[in-house]
Order: C-alpha cells, then structure tokens, then sequence
C-alpha cells in the first residue's frame, strides 16, 4: 500500500518515447511491479535524479499525463531546457530505459474544480501536460471542456496529433503561421458555472486571468499552474538560526537544495514557490521572492521566504530554522 | 440554548455592490426590499464613476410573508431598474433560473429576505445554473426565523421562531441545533424528549 505519507516511490523507466524534437515522455512502473497510487487530473509528482556516485543532483516536480485511473504506469512528458539548471538535461541524457528513479507519490496543485458544469483548458506548449490528464477525468465523468491549445511551431506541440484525434473540442494556434488564441473571446460568452485553468508562461497567464477579470469572472473560477523551476542567481549564505550553520548557496542551487545537500531535511512539497509548505522565518536580510504563495505585503516585509524557489538580495540571510 | 462555535451556521453581512461584476441581479422577499433599495441606490452611485448601466441591474421581488414593499421599489423612475413582481417566492425562483440561464459569468447575485427564502434563491442559482456562492451575497431580513427541517421524517418547517418546537410532518418535539446543511438550506431539528418521552422543555425565543 503506498499512501501519500510516503517519502518516496522507487520506480523504473520502462519505456521512453521522443515526442517531439525537444520533448521525451517517460513511461515508470514500481519496481516490485505493485500499483502505483491513483491521482486527480493536474497532479505532479517530484523525480529525484542521482549521479553516478548516487549522490541527489536534481529534484524535479513533472505533471502526470497518464490517465488518473491507471495505477499500472505513470508517465512524464519532459522538456529539454539547455539553459535551465540540468534536471531536464540529465533526464534527456542520462536517463535511459530499465534505468531506476525515485519519485514522490502524487500532489495536486492544479485540481479541477469538482462543481464546475463546464471547464476552458488553455495550454501553451509544454504545458499541456496537465490537462492530458485532465481531459481523461472529464471524459470520464462526462463533463462538457474544450482545450485551446497554443504553441511555436509542430515540434513545440507535443501530443499535437494524439489530441486532434482524440478530443473534438481542441482549438490549435500555431504562431509561427500568425496564430494567437484570444483571451477574452474565448471566456467572453461562456454560461455560469465555466472554471477556465491556464498552464503556460506567466504571459499567457496574466493575459488570461486579466480577460476574466474584465469579463466579471469571480476570482475562484480562475485556475493556473503556477510552479516555476527555481531561479538561478548570485551565490550567497544562509545562516540556520536555531541549528546555528551555515550553508554557501551556489548560484545555481535554490536554499532548499543547499540545505537538502548539507544532510538537512526541511518541510517542502511542490518544489516551485507554489504550496507553501517550506515557508520559513526571515530574522536577517533582504529577499528576491520568486513564490507565488506569500502575500504581496508579507513579501515586503521580508519577514518570510519560500526557500524552495526565493532567493537573497543580501550577502548573508538568517533563517529561523 | 444555542451552542457556540458551531462553524456551519451562516454568518450575514449587509449587501455591498461587487464593482468586478458586470452584471447585478437582485431577488428580495418581503422586507428585504429595504435592502435592495439600499443597494440599488449603491450600484446606481457607482464606484469612481463606473456604475454599472441600468440595464445590467435585474430586480426580482416577492412579497411573501410580507409587508409588500414592491411599490416602494417601483419609484424612482426610469433611471432604476424596474423590479419583476411575483405572487411567491416558487413564481421568483423560476423566472431567475430562466434569466440566470441566459447570463454569463459576469454576474452577482444578491438576496435579502427570510433565512428560507435566501436558500431557496441560492439552490436555483447554485444547483439549477451553476453559479458560484462565490458570487452570490445575502443579507438576512426580518424576523429571525429559521428553516428547519426533522431529521426523523424529512419534514421542513420555513419559518421556526422557537426552539423546542412541534414538527408540521411528525408532531415530534424538536431542538433546533445550529447545525446548517448549505447544500439543502435548513437546520436540523432533532426529538427533545427520546429519552424522557414528554420530558419536553419550556420553547425559547431563536435570537439569530
């Protein structure tokens, strides 16, 4: 029985397919073969990488794309970021079939609300990933949705075709050949009881959230996938107040993979500023938030930090841990 | 005789005009028109300047148990939003949910009446449309009077001014606890004397 107290899941990559030029997925069943957990559409689970010494050099949160009912395998749709900090990389290039990873067992920051009569999709790119998921759920539960769905060109489109085949309600916009999808004609006329869920840059996002907010949509009917992978920065140093340590943050670390590296364990979940469960006290120092957990005013005062993705703007921080 | 800190029993605050809404929709009962006059003249107002037009404010209104202040929301000319008038509160229900069922996501529902009264409007709205209680407000006018349905034969009373009081469906004792279902509208009333069958306690007064 594996439950969500779990620390983490052992799994093998049993299959890798290219999907496009730049994107993998990855097929993971457990290692002594037993189900794996069932899971809400728009669940991510976090991939611990280790390296040849088995030391942990990466921890990354992936959307699930499998169909939630199936316990049999998940599976994960990678992209390959060369200017990101490696975790997709080592995934494209040092992750092969038959090859084992740990997995933590499924979160859900991104859940369909369960009382909407109808949902709006609206993926851009890689993002897609979630509502893969999701559509499975809504077919399922007989739901009315529609899917729009926005990328570069073919090979930015992961699941293109599979989806065009599949799901009589996706729009596709492709911007190389001029198309763009419109915000507020696509929430303009829809009736009560329509949730819209966004999943791309933080552009798309905000484009979205302010047609709704024009249209007159409550602020509970907008729904974004908000985790961002950690930004890099200057390096700097981190005091524990309580353990009374301090660590060296490299440039390309966040806090919580400094610690995590010095042998500590801090509370944390989605790894991307999201859930809030790593918030920690600030008793020193200037922050560079990156969350979106903490309060504007919260981030102001520079009282707390999300240490999953925040950074410091000074030399040396204390924290209250 | 109320027990406090129970979290499911409603709090209500005064209506305010939502300036993110697009579309005001106001069902009144009885003395509840107090309130609509209130807002109507609130929406009208406007907020820096951007009251919203005439014709996006809806009013629906029952006298029900009374007084009938519908002519009071007649006046005012044609710079407000004439109300739809109905016989009762069955007659408003289902004018709404056709005019909700036309609407779009814009909308804000607002309600003030009698603690039936408001439920009743929230399940056309919330159950029958789709709309979001995150979109709908209430204001709780009149008499403290509460819905109150037995949890032995399902029978709810609109309108319990006591507790303990006489189930219409049963003829059971009950003790109105403060216990409130959002999905059906009602508190719960439950046999005082099961135990000592016509041990039945002195009713009090509902305040709230």
């Amino acid at each position: 029985m594996i439950t969500s107290q779990q620390p983490s899941i052992p799994v093998r990559v049993t299959g890798i397919d290219q999907v496009t030029p730049s994107v993998k997925t990855f097929t993971l069943e457990h290692t002594e073969g037993i189900p794996l957990p069932c899971f809400s559409g728009g669940s991510h689970v976090v991939v611990t990488m280790k390296d040849a010494q088995g030391q942990v050099c990466h921890r990354n949160p992936y959307s699930l794309t499998s169909p939630p009912d199936d316990g049999r395998c998940y599976r994960i749709s990678v992209r390959r970021d060369d200017a990101g900090r490696g975790g997709s990389l080592f995934m494209h290039e040092r992750v092969g079939e038959g090859d084992f990873l740990d997995i933590s067992a499924p979160v859900n920051l991104f859940p369909l609300n369960v009382l909407a009569r109808r949902h709006v999709l609206i993926a851009s790119g890689i993002g897609i990933t979630p509502f893969l998921a999701q559509m499975h759920e809504l077919r399922q539960r007989g739901v009315p949705y529609e899917l729009h769905y926005q990328f570069r060109d073919d090979d930015g489109a992961p699941y293109r075709d599979a989806i065009a085949a599949r799901e009589p309600t996706a729009s596709f916009y492709e911007s190389d050949q001029g198309e763009y999808l419109d915000p507020l004609a696509i929430l303009r006329d829809q009736p009560l009881g329509t949730h819209v869920y966004v999943c791309g840059p933080a552009g798309l996002i905000n484009d979205v959230s302010a047609a709704a907010t024009k249209l007159g949509w409550p602020p509970r009917h907008v729904h974004s996938e908000a985790f961002t992978a950690p930004p890099v920065g200057e390096p700097f140093t981190v005091v524990c107040h309580r353990s009374e340590r301090e660590i060296e943050v490299p440039g390309t670390a966040s806090v919580l993979e400094a610690l995590e590296g010095a042998g500590l364990e801090p509370a944390c979940s989605c790894r991307g500023g999201a859930c809030g469960e790593c918030e920690t006290r600030v008793l020193e120092g200037d922050i560079e938030h990156h969350d979106h957990f903490l309060s504007d005013d919260v981030k102001a005062a520079n009282s707390r930090m999300m240490i999953c993705v925040s950074r410091a703007r000074t030399s040396r921080v204390v924290l209250d841990l | 005789m109320s027990i406090p800190g129970i979290k499911s029993k409603p709090v209500y605050t005064g209506l305010t005009p939502d300036p993110g809404g697009c579309q005001h929709v106001l069902a009144g009962e009885g003395p509840g028109a107090e309130a609509l006059l209130r807002l109507r003249r609130e929406l009208a107002e406007g907020n820096d300047g951007m009251a919203p037009e005439a014709s996006a404010v809806a009013l629906f209104y029952t006298a029900g148990a009374g007084p009938d202040q519908g002519e009071e929301l007649a006046e005012g000319g044609r710079d407000f939003p004439q109300p739809w008038r109905f016989p009762d509160t069955e007659g408003l229900c289902s004018a709404l949910g056709d005019y909700l069922a036309d609407s779009g996501m814009g909308v804000r529902l607002y309600v003030a009446g009698s603690e039936a009264f408001l439920w009743r409007v929230v399940a056309t709205a919330r159950d029958g449309v789709g709309i979001s209680e995150a979109a709908i407000q209430m204001e709780r006018c009149g008499p403290p009077a509460r819905p109150v349905c037995c949890i032995h034969c399902k029978t709810t009373d609109p309108a319990v001014s006591t507790t303990v009081y006489q189930c219409p469906g049963c003829g059971l004792n009950l003790f109105v606890r403060d216990h409130f279902s959002r999905r059906l509208g009602v508190y719960q009333g439950v046999c005082v004397d099961a135990e000592a069958p016509g041990d039945v306690p002195e009713p009090e007064e509902l305040d709230s």
